[in-house]
């Protein structure tokens, strides 16, 4: 069975005018000035096309504004158009751009799909697989699977596997049970490396693993690897699910198709691809952006992106002007040759032409790079422009590791960083941290539905610890699920509600005290009513944790914990963002520092050759050095105004010379200030 | 794709697991028969909650929708679901994230369930109450919250009873016809009007909406209008405008832009039907065929869509239908159901009704019996009967035997004389049918297990058995062994025939107990579950009402029905003849004959066919009654002389009148 004929609305010029206005953007954004621009042809397009974007294109705006050109003309009740991408920027950019149009809110439901790769097979495939085969997935995560597995473990039924792992597990260094991957719908296990965990499928403990297993999916407990594997025993037995996902998608969009690994690869392929192709894909992203969640994993092999022969390039950026582009551009593995249209002087007039600049420092001085990046940022722009920009340090490890070879990750550089705040998707440790991270965001965007949401799902998943086989299903809207999950108990309901209200309210002291005293009991009551077991503070220390340092006596100087550095101390002119290079992907900063960190060398360090000029591209570099290449492009490319570099004292005086000479200022971090050289 | 199974729980009249209702539905036509409150609306309401109606006239349920136990509290909880199978791609491609798959003969099929749940009395803030509704997929309710966007494809159209055909229509806003009209492509159409061009040469290639603007100009144009609407312009609405903002009226057909003005123009459509050979438009034609209309517009628009669920639910179809048409519906509606759309389904129709004459049209594959709260498919495969059954069944279950499906209690009978006297003995007995509402079933000579089958499942375990007692009455067909000779089939004092020889059969072919035996055969071919067969205990039945007690009384009917025809014909008085028949019976009842002599006598001459059974039973109905309303016996005292087969099959198929219940017996 094939899917049925579909031909996509065309797109106009009058289309695309309504787009620009409706974005508020310029008349000619998608055209240029001249009508030239590559973009136009680019937006206008409905076939099967590979846009290789530069960073700064402005990517994004074209897919939403071609998106919500087809959400407008769209007429079809039972067929949608699928968006997928890496991370759920697409949709946030819709929701943020669109979401207050028909068109925007449109194309958020039926029949459409906007989200991760991740979501889409969870939602077509796997999750109605699973739940056909009496399996409910109710939770998809690898650490909150891996808990239930060691749960499972102390089960007399698994005394032989658990003996077996006790015998390895040995230092702290090897975590067995955090490797293993259901890889079969009978449940052999794997470990990471794609080895079977037990080598003879016969003996007792290999039985129990797959018992233990079993047990585990039954419970509700999954890994995000092992949906693909659900969803591809779908495709095996049922075949016919391709086609039904080809017919109900007939337009295929991949935004920031760089970053899909082998595994998401793959399966795209076989979905859409496959015998016979999906109408229309068109699959947007820049193969030098390429960076990815996890280390070991690889990129995809079996869909290479781009194809020469339907690939679009937009090579010209309106973030950044030249001199920014000449020095990310020999760090693209291909590099395109970046053109630098940009900055705006819309918002930020300083001139920034060469202020950009690396700062050295010794073990001494690594704590004071963010001070003298401040003060570099102090200098160069007026205090509008320091309260109206973004300015943000970031390095490409930012969770914690050894204490050695300094510094490893961003907190060396400022040891109240804290990086459970930062990851994209945080996936905070305490209920005080799943408040907080809700907070920051509702802080930043003014809406208090983002808090609420983390406080509700910080209480799902209190409920969880607390009872695995609880009954509460994967939702996305996770205060409803609370909400309605508490209909029969009208006074816990109220509590909640109460709570959350007060919580989300930004004048809100968070004291420990009020947290012992009075919202703990709360929250414990509510969890429990949720698990339907009612349990004590105790039983749940560590996630209830509350630190005393938002206690009270602190009132008139209350640390505010969102990783933002503020300068001067005292009275602060900029706030200066910290994160990961990952968190950033695709932001645009007005000034960007990249903090050198250590993963296998000093990765700044290891570039020192493509920021000299000696090398450009790839060349014959290995994986290892591909990947830094890709991450720290993507870091590069993404100041409009100023970029700044943080690494160790390690220049001879002749690289400083050839620094200076491509544009650098170079100065090193001194007991009183910066030395510029 | 179409709706395979519909679960119901708490809603009205059905309760909880076993009291709940399941009903297997297949594709095409299924009509639901049964009783008043036997949940044939409750069915339909259910429906409409789950899956929503196309007239938007939403149905919320109320308080008085939760299913109330008879003991108990009322329940707190309604959960209604519905299962779609055999769905096309676009269908898996429409709700791919909604769907289970199932295992059927060894591989997986995707279905889908929709589960529709309310549940009463959520508290909101404060005291204010509300009725909290779900609508979840999944097998299990386990699956994701339908989107309101899916939901919409899977809404039916639904037909209310007594329906205002005639509102629907005719011209309006919103009218149903027009919204028909805009979802028919042909009305969409044509080449537009272009007012600089002018009209296309060939007028009918304008589309719907060229012709309003082409009639827009004309009206523009005319004359006598232009001057009417100048003078509304400049002597009226100039005088009330505001300065710089002007007001002009415009006359024309419709104004607007784009699908509205199609709307519009749409709206101001009629929909009439019109007898061709008739002279003049009546003004309005009868709700019937109104009715008619409306339901072949509907079908129309269901049949001509491409995406939507092609459900069609009607209620009481026959409502303002005479006989025949009813029957022409049924054969429309069974045509449509085997139609394929273009894009691969086909209409499924649910129905109910009360009609006789609908239920003997329709295929009784496609009916489904509902009794007190269960539903009982009579597909094949779910009854007793065999695919010869079903073939003999369509073909002679008419209008008057399919009041059976109605029915609280069936007599089945292989003759026109038990339909006669039936429901006299009843009254005497003091069980009237027409009170305990059971139905007669005549079958004549041949098929009355056949219509008994109806009553068996096939499952009784799984499916329970249907709560409808149904009792066949058939004759022994054994005479006593004086009656050959009686009957002069032998000469006095021969022996009898060789048994292969003659058709009939005497006492005397039976030894030890092998009477018994053929007793049993005859039950047995129609008994099981709430369906029993009641064996005369002689003979036949006017020969076992003679030897049970009524002799008398059957020698005057058999008398009467000899003379029938002088009687109708006024040559001989109805009187009359009584008399000369008291003088022959006392002359019969003076010789020395046994118990068994005189009742063969008695029936001798229904026997060698010299008068007519039905005409007889017709005179001894008569006899009785006369005897009832001179209250020569009482109930008690009539059973003691009817044959005792005949009180066992009423009593099994009525329950005793309660006292002050007013029944014809005192």
């Amino acid at each position: 069975m094939t899917a049925s004929p579909f031909t996509p609305p065309e797109i106009t010029d009058e289309d695309v005018a309504w787009a620009a206005k409706t974005l508020g953007l310029p008349a000619d954004a998608f055209s240029g000035p001249d009508g030239t621009d590559p973009r136009l042809h680019i937006l206008k397009s409905v076939e099967t096309l590979d846009v290789e974007a530069c960073p700064g294109s402005g990517k994004t705006t074209l897919l939403v504004a071609k998106l919500a050109i087809l959400a407008r003309k769209w007429t079809d009740a039972r067929r949608g158009v699928c968006i997928l991408s890496h991370t759920n920027v697409a949709r946030r950019e819709i929701e943020t751009s669109l979401g207050f149009t028909p068109e925007g809110r449109r194309l958020l439901c039926y029949p459409h799909y906007v989200g991760t790769i991740h979501g889409f097979v969870n939602e077509f495939l796997a999750v109605p697989w699973l739940r056909s085969l009496g399996y409910p997935a109710s939770t998809i995560d690898d650490q909150q699977c891996e808990a239930h597995r060691r749960r499972l473990l102390q089960l007399n039924q698994f005394i032989t596997l658990r003996n077996y792992v006790g015998a390895r597990e040995n230092n702290p260094q090897t975590n067995l049970v955090a490797a293993w991957h259901v890889n079969s719908p009978t449940f052999d296990v794997i470990k990471d490396s794609g080895q079977p965990e037990i080598a003879n499928a016969n003996a007792p403990s290999a039985q129990q693993l797959r018992a233990l297993a079993k047990k585990c999916a039954e419970d509700g407990f999954h890994r995000y690897r092992e949906v693909f594997m659900w969803a591809n025993d779908l495709l095996d037995k049922h075949p016919l699910i391709a086609a039904t996902i080809k017919q109900r998608f007939p337009m295929l969009f991949i935004d920031e198709v760089q970053d899909n690994n082998e595994f998401q690869s793959a399966l795209i392929h076989r979905l859409f691809i496959e015998g016979d192709r999906v109408a229309v894909r068109q699959r947007y992203g820049d193969s030098n952006q390429a960076i990815y969640g996890h280390a070991n994993d690889k990129g995809a092999e079996s869909d290479v992106f781009p194809q020469d022969e339907i690939r679009k390039d937009v090579p010209n950026s309106h973030r950044f002007g030249q001199q920014i582009a000449d020095i990310a551009n020999p760090l693209g593995l291909v590099p395109h040759g970046l053109q630098g249209r940009g900055p705006s002087s819309a918002k930020i007039a300083s001139d920034t032409s060469n202020k950009h600049a690396i700062f050295l420092f010794t073990d001494q001085t690594v704590t004071r790079v963010l001070e003298a990046y401040a003060a570099h940022l102090s200098e160069t722009f007026t205090e509008q422009e320091l309260r109206d920009g973004v300015f943000t340090a970031v390095g490409a490890v930012h969770r914690p590791g050894a204490e050695d070879n300094v510094p490893r990750f961003v907190r060396h550089y400022w040891p109240e960083y804290d990086h459970e705040l930062t990851s994209s998707e945080p996936k905070p440790a305490t209920f005080f941290q799943y408040v907080t991270a809700g907070r920051k965001t509702t802080f930043e965007s003014g809406e208090a539905h983002q808090a609420v949401e983390k406080i509700a799902e910080g209480t799902i998943r209190l409920a969880r610890l607390v009872n695995p086989a609880a009954r509460l299903a994967a939702r996305r809207r996770r205060h409803s699920q609370i909400l309605e999950a508490l209909v029969p108990q009208p006074e816990v309901r109220e509590h909640y509600r109460a709570l959350v209200s007060l919580l989300v309210h930004p004048k809100t002291d968070l004291a420990a005290n009020k947290w012992d005293n009075e919202w703990c009991g709360k929250v414990i009551a509510i969890a429990g009513s949720l698990a339907g077991t009612a349990f004590t503070r105790s039983q749940q220390a560590e996630f209830l944790t509350w630190p005393v340092a938002a206690q009270a006596g602190q009132q008139a100087q209350k640390p505010r914990r969102d990783n933002f550095y503020r300068y001067p101390a005292a009275s602060p002119t900029v706030a200066i963002r910290v994160g990961s290079i990952h968190s950033v992907k695709g932001e645009t900063h007005t000034a960007t520092m990249l903090l050198d960190t250590f993963f296998h060398e000093h990765h700044l360090q290891e570039l020192k050759p493509w920021l000299i000029g000696a090398n450009a591209g790839r060349g014959n570099s290995g994986v290892r050095m591909q990947a830094r290449l890709k991450q720290h492009y993507v870091g590069m490319t993404r100041p409009s105004h100023l970029l700044c570099l943080a690494m160790r004292d390690t220049f001879t005086p002749q690289e400083i010379e050839t620094l200076k000479a491509r544009a650098w200022r170079v100065g090193r971090i001194e007991q009183a200030a910066v030395n510029w050289l | 794709m179409f709706i395979a199974e519909l679960r119901i729980e708490n809603f009205r009249i059905f309760g909880e697991g076993d009291k709940g209702l399941l009903l297997k539905l297949t594709p095409g036509l299924t009509a639901l028969v049964g009783e008043n409150d036997s949940g044939k609306t409750a069915i339909i309401d259910a429906l409409r909650l789950v899956l929503g109606t196309r007239d938007q006239e939403a149905y919320r349920v109320d308080d008085a929708d939760f299913h109330q136990p008879a003991e108990g509290e009322r329940r707190q909880e309604i959960r209604i679901t519905s299962k779609f199978e055999e769905l096309t791609l676009a269908d898996t491609a429409a709700f791919a994230e909604y769907l289970t798959y199932e295992d059927r003969e060894g591989e997986k099929h995707p279905v889908l369930y929709v589960n529709w749940k309310a549940v009463a009395n959520a508290r909101a803030a404060g005291q204010r109450r509300y009725t909290l509704i779900e609508v979840r997929s999944g097998k299990k309710a386990d699956g994701p919250q339908l989107d309101q966007a899916a939901r919409l494809l899977l809404c039916t159209t639904y037909l209310r009873p007594l329906r205002d055909a005639e509102r629907a229509m005719s011209a309006g806003r919103g009218s149903r016809l027009s919204q028909i009209l805009q979802h028919t492509r042909e009305a969409q159409e044509g080449t537009d009007f272009d007012p600089n061009t002018g009209p296309p040469d060939d007028l009918s290639t304008l589309s719907v909406l060229g012709i309003g603007d082409f009639a827009n100009a004309l009206l523009r144009d005319h004359p006598g209008l232009r001057g009417a609407r100048d003078r509304l312009n400049t002597d009226y609405l100039s005088n009330l405008a505001f300065a710089g903002k002007g007001l002009e009226g415009q006359i024309s057909v419709s104004g607007g832009e784009g699908d509205l003005r199609r709307r519009q123009l749409l709206e101001k459509l009629e929909l009439e039907l019109r007898d061709p050979d008739a002279q003049n438009m009546p003004p309005n034609r009868g709700l019937g065929s109104n009715n008619l209309l409306f339901m072949t517009c509907e079908l129309l628009l269901l049949g001509s869509e491409e995406d939507g669920f092609p459900l069609l639910i009607i209620e009481e179809p026959e409502a303002h239908l005479h006989p025949q048409r009813q029957l022409r519906l049924i054969q429309f509606l069974q045509q449509q159901v085997s139609a394929e759309r273009a894009d691969g389904q086909s209409i499924q129709v649910l129905l109910t009704t009360h009609s006789p004459n609908l239920a003997s049209a329709i295929k009784l594959d496609n009916l489904v019996l509902l009794q007190r709260g269960k539903a009982y498919p009579l597909a094949l495969g779910r009854t007793m009967l065999d695919a010869g059954d079903y073939a003999f069944l369509e073909r002679f279950l008419d209008v008057t035997k399919a009041n059976l499906f109605f029915a609280r209690g069936v007599l089945i009978v292989e003759g026109d004389a038990e339909n006669i006297l039936l429901p006299t003995i009843a009254r005497l007995i003091g069980r009237d049918l027409t009170e305990n509402g059971v139905s007669i079933v005549n079958v004549g000579t041949v098929g009355l297990r056949r219509y008994a089958r109806i009553y068996q499942r096939k499952d009784a375990a799984a499916d329970g058995t249907i709560d409808v007692p149904v009792a066949c009455v058939a004759d022994l067909d054994v005479m006593p062994d004086c009656a050959p000779a009686i009957l002069g089939k032998v000469s006095a004092g021969q022996p009898l025939p060789a048994a292969n020889q003659r058709r009939w059969r005497a006492l005397s072919d039976f030894p030890n107990n092998t009477l018994a035996t053929r007793r049993e055969d005859i039950r047995a071919r129609a008994a099981g579950q709430k369906v029993e067969t009641f064996v005369s205990d002689k003979w036949t039945l006017e020969y076992d009402l003679a030897r049970c007690g009524l002799a008398k009384e059957m020698w005057l009917a058999v008398q009467l029905a000899q003379d029938d025809d002088k009687i109708t014909k006024g040559s001989r008085s109805r009187f009359g003849v009584t008399r000369d028949a008291l003088k022959s019976w006392e002359a019969l009842a003076e010789q020395n004959y046994s118990d068994d002599e005189r009742a063969t006598h008695v029936y001798a001459t229904l026997a060698n066919e010299d008068a007519s059974k039905p005409i007889t039973a017709q005179y001894l109905a008569r006899l009785l009654e006369l005897g009832g309303k001179g209250r020569v016996r009482t109930p008690e005292q009539w059973r003691t002389v009817l044959p005792p087969y005949l009180v066992a099959a009423i009593d099994y198929v009525t329950v005793p009148a309660a006292p002050g219940d007013g029944g014809a017996a005192p």
